[in-house]
């Protein structure tokens, strides 16, 4: 005869609220239901996952920040980063909750109120290149010649110095409505910057009018992306971690 | 002008009230967020993640013919943009080349049996 071994099932976890909030969130990674592991007024968005793991797909990428989304709806969240699993319930409040309770604690009320808003900002090519041959006399000389390796160094040079203004611009305009900032490696030639802001959900409007007014002033060269209010993936950061 | 006003004024700003694909997911929640030592961690496979220093990218002689070649194919007076910028957005101007060069060489193929011909 043989027992029945039940699969054996580990706890994912996906951020951290507050035990009195109730967010109705559907399914998660793997599509398994998320449910609430509470501890002493903290409380752990959890769902199964086999404890032997998950690959993880492209779903289950966006169900790890649809489920943080959802909860952010009905308050503030901490969010983990992805694939954070626990051996079960029991060791996401021990492990989690209870060793970092006062630190959690401390974050959730500094975060309270407060959205992150995600900003990446690129060059339109053949529009900041034309607007460099314009501008620059150097570039436009180098180009003029040939002059290939020269002319692309110039061009780099202009582009840099374009990024900087550009990039002080745009903090600058926005900055006034933001609790706090970050900013992100830059990850192509033609990028200009990337940021998050931490934003008080009474200034999200004045932020957004902000960054449409700069961003208009440069219409056509620069296009801006603006994700948001998002939980603050970039503001969770806990003491000695 | 027409390069100017590519890519444009309707579209200098692009608001997602909620991360809006894989590409605005994978930065949120691979490289943020809380990091719990924790029993497991789930392993992403199969998707390359592809992280760019601009900052080593683009001091390099590499980068440098690259805009070179991009600002000597600008043509300032008028409307090609749109052209090139596909031609280069779709990665296929070695295979223009290619067919290009392929082109010639039946030319010069052909040339040469109406030579022997005309012999």
């Amino acid at each position: 005869m043989t027992v029945e071994t039940p699969s054996r099932v580990a706890s994912y976890a996906y951020g951290v609220t507050r035990s009195d909030i109730a967010p109705s969130v559907g399914a998660g990674v793997a599509g398994a239901d998320v449910r609430l592991v509470r501890h002493r007024g903290l409380a752990a968005l959890v769902s199964d996952v086999p404890s032997e793991g998950v690959r993880a797909r492209r779903r289950d990428l966006l169900a790890h920040s649809d489920v943080l989304q959802t909860a952010f709806a009905a308050g503030t969240v901490l969010p983990l980063r992805f694939g954070s699993v626990f051996v079960d319930d029991e060791a996401v409040a021990d492990e989690l909750l209870g060793a970092r309770h006062d630190a959690l604690e401390h974050l959730l009320q500094e975060l309270e109120g407060a959205a992150e808003l995600s900003v990446r900002a690129s060059y339109v090519e053949q529009a900041v290149l034309a607007e460099t041959v314009r501008e620059d006399a150097r570039v436009a000389r180098l180009r003029a010649a040939s002059r290939n390796v020269e002319l692309g160094e110039a061009v780099a040079a202009a582009l840099a110095a374009k990024r900087d203004r550009d990039t002080a611009a745009i903090v600058a305009a926005v900055e006034p409505f933001a609790r706090d900032l970050v900013i992100e490696e830059l990850r192509g030639p033609y990028e200009v910057m990337r940021a998050s802001f931490l934003v008080d959900q009474g200034q999200l409007s004045a932020f957004d009018r902000a960054i449409e007014a700069v961003a208009r002033e440069r219409a056509g060269v620069v296009v801006v992306r603006c994700v948001g209010p998002l939980p603050p993936h970039s503001f969770v950061r806990l003491g000695g971690n | 002008m027409a390069i100017a006003t590519q890519g444009t004024a309707s579209n200098y700003l692009q608001r997602a009230p909620s991360p809006s694909g894989l590409a605005d997911v994978l930065e949120l929640i691979l490289d943020k967020g809380l990091v719990i030592d924790v029993y497991l961690r789930v392993s992403v496979i199969g998707i390359e993640l592809i992280t760019i220093d601009a900052r080593v990218v683009i001091a390099s002689i590499d980068t440098y013919l690259r805009f070179a070649e991009a600002v000597n194919r600008l043509d300032l007076t008028q409307t090609e943009a749109a052209g090139l910028a596909e031609l280069r957005g779709n990665g296929s101007g070695e295979k223009a080349k290619g067919a290009l060069e392929g082109a010639k060489d039946a030319i010069t193929g052909n040339g040469k049996r109406d030579k022997s011909r005309s012999n």
